[in-house]
Formats: structure tokens, C-alpha cells, sequence
């Protein structure tokens, strides 16, 4: 997700001043001295989920001035500095009556936060401000006004006292992003998930781990609303999965990203393509727009000079990583990793691992990870669940889990072959097998 | 060992069985026709969707349905001739190969040919997209794989095959036309002309249109399906073509007979 301020009441510059690039460490000014620079709107790209009275407010100010928008900084991590890339006059999809110049922020050029003269006022929050406004406004003004889900995470990444701004419709979101409770999933007869509870809280990366078959897929499946438990609840930022309508549940999806076990592109379209597939459906966003997003989706997974390659000849890392700029094309606030390290080599697996973790940071993001791969696993992430059998058998954080003395925990953490998760399918006894008696014969 | 009881039991459950799971399936099929017809509205919306499937069903099958329709029209111009001609009817040529083409043979077999090429490669298609998690992962990218992958693929086969069988029966007339007249000499006005008298739009040329149409959308509908719901493994998505195939062809000529009955009482 593109996010942008719309400010008014400032100057920008000609086209051509805005191309040239600036020193590094220099602040780029928006707007003189004396100007009263407004932040009038946080424009996104079409069906974001954006209160409404975002768009009758950007809607009432034609005249808006400048627009600035927030893509990934180098490595896809949105650091405190931010680079600009100034691409001049441009007509964003949802601004087509707004004619100023469009002030991109990019990773290309140079690094300092924008200075805003003046006093700013914040009309709404978008899918992830925060770190943005941070970086791009530490003149922040004192009367801000955010609306609902927002404004919690907003406040913390400002370090303001969260009482002190919240002027209208506060709603302070449940510190998890998601939350199981009592979940039971079963195929047919056959149960895989059984009164399983577990949260994540918002802004981590999560693991969730256990021996293969065990419902870690299933789990995430249920969270992304593609399977109905038979009992229990999926929340979602606050949302019940199970009860959402086709609409809502596809709205809820645009803020997901998920990155499959073999990464599951599009294998008749380029790479370029296999990114911009989202923004291309999701938002009426000027292909121009879209190219610029798409080469710094890939370029933060290390990737943009394979963007002309189709997928039949990238290597399985580089698949994985393809994907995962994929999955995060719209700036989710849910990304889910099926297996992300499955069949990697050794740096391919290190390098999806550091992705993971520098992404979630970035996007100010919420992870879940199903693996089996714990090593990689302690590195990265900041909670991990052990399931068994459809329950959670043990969590903690890396260090409580290397520390753990729990059998399934001790077993899996040191690669036993057998433990609480034994070495053998439950068989009759091998006397009795090798004596001809209960060995079914093969067809 | 069991008794003939039994095993009359036994069977006569198989055959419950068998005849339970295929009402079945016709029931999700036909609720997975209701899904697509439902979400067919982005196939028109953004017509280079269904553009783009008409070229890979339609266009691509020109080359094998114009090849086959000449052959079918020179062999019914042979056929035709040698039988006509017994009765000292060969100027009624021209009429024999247009309705056989217009009424039966372009429609029919224009709608197997359609299946094996086109039919078949779109079960795979959605198949393989299947297998791979790639309608699983549109999904979840809140992009509805019915209205994406799907609509377009049925609506492109729908349109296509009346083309098809259009060009099919244009072609075999030439074919007819190429060894009645042109090599074994029946006269060129008589064939023209009496085919022009006796085809008529109505009861021939529309009939024909109709059951092409509705070709169309029985095998574009079976490819759609068997592929959705191929089981996402290199055997399944192998038994979904062939199913693809058998199930086309037994539809094809299954409603061409009913079809044609209607039709025919119609005419009569």
C-alpha cells in the first residue's frame, strides 16, 4: 500500500528543481518560511481500507498542493532517513482533479527527513503511518487528529503519550493482530485442530512450529478465511474470520499478504507482472506509478534486475523471494509465511530469514511463520508456539525456548529422532509383524 | 467365500454408489455454472480477458478445425458423389455436403475437435494453476479465481465455438466444392445453386448456430470444471483432461440427439 500525505498550503518547487537531487543528510524542505503547510489527507491507493470521511476530505480540497508519498527505503526497510526520489508532475489515481506535483519519497537519492514549516494537521491515519510520518515529519504538530485503529500504533511509534492527541473517534485496537481462541478444525472425520488458543501480537514475528501434519497450514488457512472451523473463533484485527461476508473477508485479505511454500507465481507472467498483479487489480493506480512501486518491491528483496525473467527461470530462492515481494506488494499488516524456508540452500534460507524480520520491521507489520526450520527460527523472530496434534504443547520467547526443558520442545530444538513425537508410526508389535501375523499384504 | 446374495448386494450398493456420487457431481456442477455465470461480470468489464482466451481457445484452434473441415468436406464431396450419382442426382452434391456440414458435421465435430485442443488445454491450465497454489494464492489476494481464471475461459470458449463451427462448415463446403466440381466435374451452377435453394437460415444455417452454441457451453463448462476441481497432483490434473475429454464428447453427442430431435419436430 502507497500511503501519502496531502498537504496543502505549501510550495514545492518547479518540476525541475524537484528532480535534482539533494545532498545527503540535507532536509528537504517542504514548503517556505512563512508558509502553513496542512495535512489535509492521507491519500492511499483505491479500496484501502480508509475511513470514510478520508475520502469526502481529500475530496474537498481540490486545490491540494503537494502529495507526499511513503514507499519502502533501501532494503525494504523504512529506516528513520528517508530518500527521495522527486518524479514531478504526476496525477495519482485517486487524485485525477489534483494537478500539483507529486513528491515520491525513494531510496535512489537522498537521505533526510522532510522538514514541514508550519503546523500540520492530521485528518486521518492510513494503513501504516506511523513509521512515515516519524521520519518524514519530526517537526510533528501538536494538534493531531487520527482517527480509530490507527491512532494506538501512531502514538507509540511517536513516542507521544497517547491521551494527549487523541481529539475524536478514538478506538484503541487489541494489542494482538490476531487472536484463536478454542479453535477446533477437523477434514471430514479426521480432527487437526483441537481447542487450539494462541494471539499474536501486533508488530511481531511470530512462529509457529510442530512436526508435519500437524495443523500449522491448516491454522494459517483459517486465519485468511479460506477454511471454516467447526467451533471456535479467528480474530483478525478485531474482525470474527468465520462471520465475514465474501466482501469483508476479500477487504481483510488486501491488508494479508501470504507468501506459499513454493511461492505459487503466476507462471505465465513476468516477475514485474507477478508483482504489480496486485496494485494492478486493487487500485487504479497510472502504470508509471505502478513501475516505480514494483522495482522497489524488488529491489528490497535484492530483485530488480530479474524483473523481465519469468519464473520457470528463477532458482528456488529467488522464487521465494519474488513472492515475497509479492506478498507484501500492498504494504500488509498481516504477512503469513507458509514453510518460507523449505528446500532453500543455506544462504537463500539465511537471506528469506533477515527478509522476514526486516519487512515486518519496515512495514510496521505483523508476521506469522509456520516452519519447521527452528534454527533459522531462534534468529528472527520474537514469540514462537509449538503445536502437537492440533494444541499448542509449548511457547515462549527464543531464549525461554533454548532454554526450555519441555520434552517436545528439548526434542525438536536438538533434532532428536525420538521424544514425545515418536520415531515410529503406531504399528503392532514388530515380533508380531515379523511372525506374518496382522501384516497387511500389499495389493 | 460369499453367497450370490451377497454379492447381488454388494453390487447393486456399487451401483448406488457409483450413481449417488455422479448425482453429485452433476449437482456441484451445476452449482459451480451458477458461481461462474455469477461472476461473469468482470469477463465483460474488462473484455481483454476474455479477448485474450478467445485467441488461445479460438484463434489457436483455426489452424486444426479449417484443416479438418476440408478433409470432412472433400470426403463427404466423394461420398456424396458416389452415391448421388447412382440415382442420377449428382447435381444434388452441393446440397448433401452444405447440410451435412451446416445441420450435423460442423457443429459435432468442430465441438470434439474444440474439446480435445482447447477444452483439454484449459483443464490443464486451471488444473496445474491449481496444483501450484496459484488460485489458491489469487485468493488470497482477495482476487476471485472464478471471475479471473474461470469466467474468461468459459466465455471465451462460448464465443469461439460457434465461430469455429462456422469456419468448419465454410471450409468443408470448399472442400466439397474442390472434389465435386473442380475434380470430378459436377457442374458448378447445379452445386451452387441448388445449394443456395435448398439450406435454409431458419431450420439449417440457425440450427446449426444453436448447437454450437450450446457445444460451446457444455465443453467449455466441462473444461472449466474438470480443472477447478482436478485433485491439485500430477495424477489428478492428468485424469482431469481425460475426463475433460471423455465427458465433452459423451455431452457433444448426447445433445446433439436431443438437439436434433427438437429441431427436427420443429421442422417437420
Amino acid at each position: 500500500m502507497r500511503f501519502g500525505l496531502i498537504v496543502k498550503n505549501a510550495h514545492l518547487g518547479t518540476h525541475e528543481d524537484l528532480r535534482q537531487p539533494s545532498t545527503p543528510g540535507d532536509p528537504l524542505t517542504v514548503g517556505k518560511d512563512g508558509d502553513t503547510p496542512e495535512v489535509v489527507g492521507v491519500r492511499t491507493s483505491k479500496n484501502d481500507v480508509l475511513p470514510r470521511n478520508v475520502k469526502r476530505e481529500v475530496g474537498h480540497f481540490p486545490q491540494v498542493e503537494q502529495e507526499i508519498n511513503r514507499p519502502l527505503g533501501r532494503d525494504g526497510v523504512v529506516g528513520y532517513r528517508f530518500e527521495f526520489l522527486v518524479v514531478g508532475q504526476r496525477k495519482l489515481g485517486v487524485n485525477r482533479d489534483f494537478d500539483a506535483p507529486v513528491l515520491m519519497l525513494d531510496d535512489d537519492h537522498v537521505t533526510a527527513p522532510v522538514r514541514v514549516h508550519g503546523s500540520l494537521t492530521f485528518v486521518t491515519g492510513a494503513s501504516k503511518p506511523a513509521a512515515c510520518i516519524k521520519s518524514a515529519c519530526p517537526s510533528l504538530p501538536s494538534a493531531l487528529r487520527v482517527d480509530g485503529r490507527e491512532a494506538h500504533r501512531l502514538t507509540h511509534a511517536l513516542g507521544y503519550n497517547a491521551g494527549s492527541f487523541f481529539l475524536r473517534d478514538m478506538a484503541v485496537p487489541a494489542e494482538n493482530l490476531v487472536e484463536i481462541k478454542d479453535l477446533d478444525f477437523a477434514y471430514d472425520d479426521r480432527p487437526i485442530l483441537d481447542g487450539i488458543s494462541l494471539q499474536i501480537p501486533r508488530g511481531k514475528v511470530v512462529a509457529i512450529m510442530g512436526g508435519s501434519g500437524c495443523g500449522k497450514t491448516t491454522l494459517l488457512r483459517l486465519i485468511g478465511g479460506q477454511l471454516r472451523p467447526s467451533r471456535g473463533e479467528v480474530l483478525v484485527d478485531g474482525l470474527s474470520v468465520p462471520h465475514l461476508k465474501d466482501e469483508e473477508l476479500y477487504a481483510l485479505r488486501r491488508r494479508m499478504g501470504m507468501l506459499f511454500q513454493f511461492g505459487a507465481l503466476f507462471t505465465d507472467i513476468s516477475v514485474y507482472d507477478n508483482v504489480a498483479y496486485q496494485m494492478r487489480e486493487h487500485t487504479d493506480l497510472p502504470e508509471e506509478v505502478i513501475r516505480d512501486m514494483v522495482l522497489m518491491k524488488l529491489n528490497a528483496v535484492g530483485l530488480r534486475g530479474a524483473h523481465q525473467l519469468m519464473p520457470a527461470e528463477l532458482s528456488g530462492g529467488m522464487a521465494r523471494r519474488v513472492a515475497l515481494a509479492r506478498a507484501i506488494a500492498l504494504d500488509p499488516m498481516l504477512i503469513m509465511y507458509d514453510e518460507p524456508f523449505a528446500g532453500l540452500d543455506p544462504i537463500s534460507l539465511g537471506v528469506i530469514g533477515q527478509l522476514i524480520r526486516k519487512l515486518n520491521d519496515a512495514l510496521g507489520a505483523t508476521t506469522i511463520m509456520v516452519t519447521h526450520d527452528i534454527q533459522e527460527s531462534l534468529l528472527i523472530v520474537d514469540f514462537i508456539y509449538f503445536m502437537s496434534d492440533g494444541k499448542v504443547v509449548a511457547l515462549g520467547t527464543p531464549d525461554e525456548i533454548k532454554a526450555s526443558t519441555h520434552p517436545f520442545v528439548h526434542q525438536f530444538v536438538h533434532a532428536e529422532a525420538d521424544g514425545p513425537v515418536p520415531f515410529h508410526y503406531p504399528a503392532s508389535p514388530l515380533a508380531r509383524d515379523l511372525l506374518g501375523k496382522g501384516v497387511h499384504e500389499q495389493p | 467365500m460369499s453367497s450370490p446374495e451377497s454379492s447381488a448386494v454388494a453390487l447393486i450398493a456399487r451401483l448406488g454408489h457409483l450413481v449417488n456420487g455422479a448425482l453429485q457431481r452433476l449437482g456441484i456442477a451445476s452449482r459451480f455454472f451458477v458461481t461462474v455465470l455469477l461472476w461473469s461480470g468482470q469477463s465483460f468489464r474488462r473484455l481483454n480477458l476474455t479477448i485474450r482466451e478467445i485467441y488461445y481457445s479460438g484463434f489457436q484452434s483455426l489452424l486444426i478445425i479449417m484443416v479438418s473441415g476440408l478433409f470432412i468436406g472433400m470426403v463427404l464431396g466423394m461420398q456424396g458423389y458416389e452415391t448421388l450419382q447412382r440415382y442420377g442426382s449428382a447435381d444434388a452434391l452441393g446440397i448433401l455436403v452444405a447440410l451435412s456440414l451446416v445441420r450435423e458435421l460442423g457443429p459435432v465435430v468442430s465441438a470434439l475437435l474444440f474439446a480435445s485442443r482447447a477444452g483439454s488445454s484449459i483443464t490443464a491450465e486451471i488444473g496445474l494453476m491449481k496444483a501450484t497454489e496459484q488460485l489458491t494464492a489469487m485468493d488470497m489476494m482477495a482476487v476471485n479465481p472464478v471471475a479471473r481464471v474461470v469466467a474468461p475461459r468459459f466465455w471465451g470458449g462460448v464465443i469461439s465455438m460457434p465461430l469455429l463451427a462456422a469456419l468448419f462448415s465454410a471450409t468443408g463446403v470448399f472442400g466439397g466444392y474442390l472434389i465435386g466440381v473442380v475434380f470430378i466435374g459436377v457442374d458448378e451452377g447445379a452445386f451452387w445453386s441448388q445449394m443456395q435453394a435448398s439450406v435454409d437460415f431458419r431450420y439449417d444455417v440457425w440450427s446449426g448456430i444453436v448447437k454450437s452454441f450450446v457445444f460451446g457451453v457444455a465443453v467449455s463448462l466441462i473444461a472449466v470444471f474438470e480443472g477447478y476441481e482436478a485433485v491439485p497432483t500430477a495424477e489428478g490434473v492428468s485424469s482431469s483432461i481425460k475426463s475433460t475429454v471423455v465427458k465433452s464428447a459423451l455431452a457433444i453427442l448426447a445433445l446433439d440427439f436431443v438437439l436434433t430431435s427438437f429441431m427436427f419436430r420443429e421442422a417437420g
